[in-house]
């Protein structure tokens, strides 16, 4: 199972970074940064991206062990 | 020796927040220093960013020119929401999610692998999450600068209103 659980995962990702190297290099799709830029004119959401950019942060390099 | 777009002043701020991010994930993990460590962090980089925004705007630009900034922005913001794309990205997004949610309720990490669980795995070593806090620590001071920092700068915290005082449509 975990084989087909990376596969998804490294499909999934595969096609993220192939939208951003096209939007980067043709600016003529959304890019990643564009979509933040667009979801967060609404305030709430902007704020909230905040708050999860800092729960990441916790999550990563606080709660998981070396 | 030089290298281009390297000032001395940003090669120091890099090597003291990869200093900070190295004694940061060195303290003990789940506990108290470490949080604050990380989330003190994070939050002093957002704010630093938000400041460095906020200083920006204050600079001593005519009132024309902030007119031009606020319009120009209104014109761009309107592009940007025609840009194709945005739907692929929340289906991209929703994908993810649904797979991590899957994945999440089944059986033992080593079979169901998490976002979290794979980047603990690339993250194993003092330096590569040294690394990775940096560049967390970067994210943040651009979250906060908003937009205009770069190419894909992120919104602005310091305010909802556009140069001109107006609300953006």
């Amino acid at each position: 199972m975990r084989g087909a659980v990376l596969t998804v995962y490294a499909a999934i990702f595969s096609a993220m970074v192939v939208l951003q190297v096209w939007g980067v290099a043709t600016r003529r799709t959304m890019t990643a940064g564009e979509l933040v830029r667009v979801l967060a004119r609404n305030g709430m959401v902007r704020w909230l991206l905040v708050i999860a950019w800092l729960w990441w942060g916790w999550h990563v390099f606080v709660r998981v062990t070396l | 020796m030089r290298f281009p777009g390297v000032t001395v002043s940003s090669a120091f701020w890099a090597l003291t927040t990869l200093g900070y991010a190295w004694w940061a994930t060195g303290l003990e993990t789940f506990s108290g220093e470490s949080t604050a460590a990380i989330v003190g962090g994070g939050t002093a980089a957002v704010a630093l960013g938000t400041w460095q925004r906020w200083r920006r705007r204050q600079g001593g630009r005519s009132r024309d020119v902030q007119a031009d900034d606020g319009a120009g922005r209104a014109r761009r913001e309107s592009r940007l929401s025609r840009k194709p794309g945005l739907s692929v990205w929340l289906v991209l997004l929703g994908v993810l999610a649904a797979l991590q949610a899957f994945v999440f309720t089944r059986g033992p990490r080593e079979d169901y692998p998490t976002i979290s669980s794979i980047i603990n795995g690339l993250l194993d070593t003092h330096g590569a999450r040294s690394v990775a806090c940096a560049a967390w620590l970067a994210g943040g001071l651009r979250l906060g600068r908003g937009p205009g920092s770069g190419r894909d700068g992120l919104p602005d915290l310091a305010a909802d209103r556009t140069d001109t005082g107006k609300e953006l449509p």
